[in-house]
C-alpha cells in the first residue's frame, strides 16, 4: 500500500489500517524504543504510546516528510520523555544514588576477560556505554548506527541542523571510545 | 596524554569519519605503540561485531496489548459513557450529601434529649404518664444510678418536673 493511502485510511479512521500500520512499523519502533529505554517492559510500553500517538494525531501530520520519519520523531520524543521522567522519579525517591552506583557496577561486571565475548555480553557492553551518553548524543548514535538513517533524516527527526548531527555523532563516538577502552582495561 | 587523545578517535577511525591526515597520524601512532594497537584491535572487534547483531524484536503479544489499550481509551472517550459516568458521579454526590443531612438531623433531634439545658424543658412535656412513655422514661429507669444521663434527668425532675 502506498504511503499516501495509509495516511488517508488513518485519517478516515478505517479499522483495518491500525493492524497494517503496526505490522509495517512495529519492528522499527521497537528497535528504537528498546535501545533508548532500559528494559523490555519500558520499551513495550513506549511502543504502545507511540502507536496511540500516531493514530490519535495523524491529522496533525503535515506530510512534509516520510511517514516513517514522523513515526521516528514520535518514538524518540516519547522515549526521551520517559527516560527523563524516570530519572526525576528515581531522584525524588532517593534511589538515585544507589541506582547510579548499581548501573556502573553492572556494566563492569558483565565484561568477561579475554576476547571471546558472548553476543549478548557484547550487546550489553555497547548498550551500557551508549546509555551513559547525553540524550541527544545517544539518539544520534542509535538512529545512525542501528537504524542506518542519513544525517539529513536524523536532523529532521531530532529537529537540529546537519552540522549539529555531525557534531553530536563525533562527540558521541569520542565518548564511547573512552568508555569502552576503560571497561576493557578494568579486566586486563 | 597523547595516547588518550589518539584512543578517543578510534571509533571515528573505524567508522571512516576522519580525514586522511588524521587517519595517517593514527596509523603512525599504532605502528609505534603496542598498547594502543591492542586497544584499537579490541575496540574494533567489539564495535564491528556488535553492529551486525540482530535488532531486538517486539513480543508477539504486543499488538494485542496495544489493541486492548486502544479499546479502553476509545471507551473512555465515548460521549455516552462519559454522560453515564458523570451521572453516576452526580448520584454518588447526592447520596453522600443526603446521608450527611440525615445524620445531622438525627443528631440534632436526639442529641437534645441529653443536653442539661433542655432537660428541664423536656420535663414539662413529660408531666403525664403518656408523655413519660413518649420520652422513653422507662429507658431512664433502667439507666444505672450513677449515670450522668440519669443525674441530668433527675436534676430536671427536682426543679419541678414530674410529680407522681
Amino acid at each position: 500500500m502506498e504511503e499516501t493511502q495509509i495516511i488517508e485510511h488513518l485519517k478516515n479512521g478505517d479499522g483495518f489500517i491500525y493492524k497494517y500500520v503496526y505490522d509495517q512499523y512495529a519492528r522499527m519502533v521497537y528497535s528504537v524504543c528498546s535501545r533508548m529505554t532500559s528494559s523490555k517492559e519500558e520499551a513495550e510500553d513506549a511502543v504502545q504510546d507511540v502507536f496511540i500517538r500516531v493514530f490519535d494525531s495523524i491529522n496533525s501530520f503535515r506530510e512534509d516528510s516520510k511517514l516513517s520519519t514522523w513515526i521516528y520523531q514520535i518514538s524518540v520524543n516519547i522515549c526521551i520523555n520517559k527516560t527523563r521522567r524516570k530519572k526525576v522519579i528515581s531522584f525524588l525517591s532517593l534511589d538515585f544514588w544507589e541506582e547510579e552506583k548499581g548501573e556502573k557496577e553492572m556494566a563492569v561486571e558483565n565484561i568477561t576477560p579475554g576476547d571471546d565475548l558472548e553476543k549478548s555480553e557484547l550487546q550489553k557492553i555497547v548498550q551500557d556505554a551508549i546509555n551513559t551518553l547525553p540524550a541527544k548524543q545517544k539518539t544520534a548514535v542509535i538512529l545512525s548506527r542501528y537504524e542506518e538513517l542519513s544525517y539529513k533524516e536524523i536532523s529532521k527527526i531530532m529537529g537540529v541542523s546537519l552540522s549539529s548531527v555531525e557534531s553530536l555523532l563525533f562527540r558521541a563516538k569520542e565518548n564511547l571510545a573512552k568508555k569502552l577502552i576503560r571497561y576493557k582495561e578494568i579486566f586486563q | 596524554m597523547k595516547h588518550k587523545k589518539i584512543q578517543k578517535k578510534f571509533l571515528l577511525y573505524i567508522d571512516g569519519d576522519l580525514s586522511e591526515t588524521e587517519k595517517l597520524l593514527i596509523d603512525q601512532h599504532l605502528d609505534e605503540c603496542a598498547e594502543c594497537k591492542r586497544h584499537f584491535e579490541e575496540l574494533a572487534n567489539i564495535w564491528n561485531e556488535e553492529r551486525i547483531l540482530e535488532s531486538p524484536l517486539p513480543s508477539p503479544a504486543l499488538w494485542y496489548d496495544l489493541k486492548d489499550r486502544m479499546e479502553k481509551e476509545a471507551e473512555k472517550s465515548n460521549p455516552f459513557r462519559a454522560i453515564v459516568g458523570n451521572a453516576k458521579l452526580l448520584l454518588n454526590s447526592v447520596i453522600t450529601v443526603g446521608v450527611v443531612v440525615i445524620a445531622i438531623f438525627i443528631g440534632s433531634r436526639f442529641g437534645n434529649l441529653l443536653s442539661p439545658q433542655n432537660a428541664s424543658q423536656n420535663v414539662t412535656y413529660a408531666q403525664s404518664e403518656n408523655s413519660r412513655d413518649e420520652f422513653g422514661m422507662s429507658y431512664f429507669d433502667a439507666v444505672p444510678p450513677n449515670s450522668i444521663a440519669k443525674d441530668i434527668f433527675i436534676t430536671g425532675l427536682d426543679k419541678g418536673g414530674i410529680q407522681k
